[in-house]
C-alpha cells in the first residue's frame, strides 16, 4: 500500500471515528441568547456612532462660527469707553461717572478726585 | 438540501420559527463538520453557534435560496478559520508558558482519564492534527472539506468562488505537503499508521457510534 492510499484510509478512519455529534439540550438556546447579545451591542454601536457623529458636527459648526473674520472696521479694538467717548454721548458718560449731564441750577457739578 | 426553499425564503423575512427549523436541520452536520475542521471537541459547540449567529445576521444578503447550503459552508469555513487563528495564536503564548515537562506531564494526566477506545479515537484526531499542521489553516481547511467531509469541486467551487482549476491546483500542493509528512512519522505516530493501514479501521464498532 503506498503512501497516497494509507494517507486516504488515514483521512478514512478520522471522519468513521468522528462521527456528527448530538447537540447539547442548550445549544439553540445559546445560539438565541447570542443573537440577542449581539442585537443588543450593534444597537448600543450604532447609538455612539450617532452620538459621536453628531457631536463632531456640533464641534465643526461652531469652530466655524469662531474663525469666521469680523467685517472689516467692525472688530472691536477699543475698549468700550472709549468707543463711548467717540460717540459723544454725554449722557452715557456722565451718567458712567456719576455726574449730572446738565448743570443743575445752582449746584455746578463736581468731580470726585480719587485717592 | 435538508429544507426546502421556502423555509429558507421565510427565514429571511425574518420569521424567527423557521430560522430555528433551520438550525434544528442542520445543527447536526455543522457540528460534525466543525469538529473534524478544528479538531477540539471542546470547542465545538462554541464555533458551531458562531457559525448559526453568524447566518442569522447575514441570511438577508443570501440572493438565491438554492444558495443556501454553499453559504452555510461559506460561513463554517469562517467561522472554523478564525477559530483556528485565534488559537495558533493562544497555543504559542501558552506553551511558550510551560517547560516541556510540563506539557508532557499535562498530556499523560488528561490521557488517563479517557477509556482505551476514546484514547484510541484522540491519537488518531492528534495524528490528522499533526499532518494538517504542515499546512496553513485556509489549506486545512480545504483539505479536510475534500478529504474527510467529501465535498466535490463544483461543490467546493461554490463555496470558495474560485473556478475549479485553482482549487485543484491548492489541493495537490497542500495534499503534496501532508503526505511528506506522512512520510516522515517516526515513533507511536509511525505506528499508529501502520496500524491504520493494516486493519482499515481502529476497532470494532467505532464506525456505528
Amino acid at each position: 500500500m503506498d503512501s497516497e492510499q494509507k494517507l486516504d484510509k488515514l483521512f478514512y478512519t478520522f471522519r468513521s471515528t468522528n462521527p456528527d455529534p448530538v447537540p447539547s439540550a442548550g445549544f439553540t438556546p445559546g445560539i438565541w441568547n447570542k443573537i440577542e447579545a449581539r442585537r443588543r451591542q450593534s444597537f448600543v454601536v450604532s447609538w455612539t456612532r450617532n452620538l459621536v457623529a453628531a457631536s463632531a458636527s456640533l464641534c465643526l459648526v461652531f469652530g466655524l462660527f469662531l474663525i469666521t473674520p469680523f467685517p472689516n472696521g467692525s472688530y472691536p479694538l477699543a475698549t468700550y469707553l472709549d468707543s463711548l467717548d467717540d460717540m459723544h454721548d454725554l449722557e452715557v458718560v456722565a451718567e458712567l461717572h456719576q455726574m449730572p449731564s446738565q448743570p443743575v441750577d445752582g449746584i455746578q457739578p463736581v468731580l470726585v478726585e480719587e485717592e | 438540501m435538508l429544507v426546502d426553499f421556502e423555509l429558507v425564503k421565510s427565514a429571511q423575512k425574518g420569521d424567527e420559527s423557521a430560522y430555528n427549523q433551520l438550525i434544528q436541520a442542520y445543527r447536526k452536520r455543522i457540528l460534525g463538520t466543525i469538529g473534524r475542521l478544528i479538531g477540539k471537541p471542546e470547542d465545538v459547540e462554541d464555533v458551531a453557534q458562531e457559525v448559526f449567529v453568524r447566518l442569522y445576521f447575514s441570511l438577508d444578503q443570501l440572493r438565491e435560496p438554492e444558495m443556501f447550503e454553499p453559504w452555510l459552508h461559506r460561513l463554517t469555513v469562517n467561522s472554523a478559520y478564525d477559530y483556528l487563528r485565534k488559537q495558533r495564536r493562544r497555543t504559542e503564548s501558552r506553551m511558550s508558558d510551560l517547560s516541556e515537562q510540563q506539557v508532557v506531564m499535562a498530556d499523560a494526566v488528561a490521557s488517563t482519564n479517557q477509556s482505551i477506545e476514546q484514547d484510541r479515537r484522540a491519537q488518531v484526531r492528534e495524528l490528522v492534527n499533526s499532518l494538517l499542521s504542515e499546512v496553513s489553516d485556509e489549506d486545512r481547511i480545504l483539505l479536510t472539506l475534500k478529504e474527510v467531509e467529501g465535498l466535490s469541486l463544483k461543490e467546493l467551487e461554490k463555496v470558495y468562488k474560485v473556478n475549479e482549476n485553482a482549487l485543484k491546483v491548492r489541493l495537490f500542493r497542500a495534499r503534496q505537503r501532508v503526505l511528506k509528512a506522512f512520510g516522515r512519522l517516526s515513533g507511536d505516530k509511525a505506528v499508529l499508521a501502520e496500524s491504520l493501514s493494516a486493519t482499515g479501521q481502529l476497532s470494532k464498532g467505532s464506525d456505528t457510534e
